[in-house]
């Protein structure tokens, strides 16, 4: 029985926060919500006795999420949604949140007023003009895979897993999947390298202006006080 | 009444894919989009694990599996923030659907 309650309160936390991510004006908000959507799926995999698994999820999901975050602090034009909350109210648009910011469909109309309107919208708009389409893609793609998992008779074991997890894992690990475990180190080393290459300014400037002999070269002697090498 | 069993694990797996789907399909800001796809594989990594723990809790591939999945995510997320940075320096916006040309 307790065990139902959690279940409920972390799959109740995990997909609310899922939806209210997609519904929210703020992207520092849906950073934050998408975040504690994953922390409840930690929490399901502790539920489900993968203790590894759930610090796995935090350490590198959650703090993933972290540096996100961050960068939309750092990049986004307005992360709190601020403007946006005051767009949404002067032009008195109802909806939920950004689900209501969607693109206009359609070529401009003539009147000037509601012209104006318009290639506001299609500027700031938060969705796009496929959005109903999108809800009913999403919402069919649940059903049929709920449909699925309650149809099939799938092969249950009774067992529960009585052995440590990590201890298991670890030798896995350095055992059968090694190649997986070095290719997986390569693959990060190779998103590393990739990221840095791809936010690497270009055309920047290459070092800073040599500074003035004179300091320079009362520097190089504080350094080396014997000047000899 | 039992312990939450296979099937409700699964039911929560497909909600979350359907919400990220959704999100995918219709969200404007290659950010969003972005976290959308992270929903999606979580929704697939609960349902690794949630067949891992009913169908075969002595043989534990499926957490290797599962491991091996969730830093794939993360590096996934990592080429995508420097993407975004480098379409965020030349168009002035993430919006993906700024970037309909592909050349620079």
């Amino acid at each position: 029985m307790t065990a139902w309650i959690v279940f409920a309160a972390l799959s109740a936390v995990a997909i609310a926060a899922a939806a209210a991510m997609l519904v929210t004006m703020s992207m520092y908000r849906a950073g934050l919500y998408l975040m504690s959507s994953l922390v409840a799926i930690a929490g399901l995999f502790l539920l489900l006795g993968a203790d590894l698994l759930a610090a796995v999820q935090i350490m590198m999901n959650v703090g993933g999420m972290m540096v996100m975050v961050l960068f939309m602090v750092m990049m986004m034009m307005d992360p709190g949604g601020e403007s946006m909350w005051k767009m949404k109210r002067d032009m008195g648009m109802r909806g939920p949140g950004a689900l209501a910011m969607r693109m206009p469909n359609g070529p401009p109309p003539a009147d000037p007023k509601h012209r104006e309107h318009y290639q506001m919208m299609a500027e700031m708009a938060m969705t796009t003009t496929q959005l109903p389409w999108a809800i009913a893609v999403g919402a069919a793609s649940a059903v049929g895979l709920g449909a699925v998992a309650i149809t099939t008779a799938w092969p249950l074991a009774t067992a529960a897993p009585n052995s440590d997890a990590s201890v298991e894992v670890g030798h896995l690990l350095m055992s059968k999947y090694m190649i997986a475990f070095e290719g997986a180190a390569f693959l990060i080393v190779a998103g590393i390298a990739g990221a840095v290459m791809l936010g690497k300014r270009e055309g920047a400037p290459k070092a800073p202006p040599a500074p003035p002999s004179a300091p320079a070269v009362d520097q190089h002697e504080h350094l080396h006080p014997g000047g000899h090498g | 009444m039992n312990d939450p069993g296979l099937v409700p694990y699964l039911a929560v797996g497909a909600a979350l894919f359907g919400i990220g789907v959704a999100g995918i399909l219709s969200q404007r800001s290659a950010l969003m989009v972005l976290m959308s796809v992270e929903v999606v594989m979580n929704a697939a990594v609960l349902t690794l694990v949630a067949f891992w723990r009913f169908v075969r809790p002595d043989r534990f591939d499926a957490q290797v599996f599962a491991i091996v999945a969730i830093t794939i995510g993360a590096v996934e997320m990592a080429a995508g923030l420097g993407l975004l940075l480098l379409l965020l320096r030349q168009r002035g916006s993430v919006n993906v659907d700024s970037a309909r040309e592909l050349k620079g």
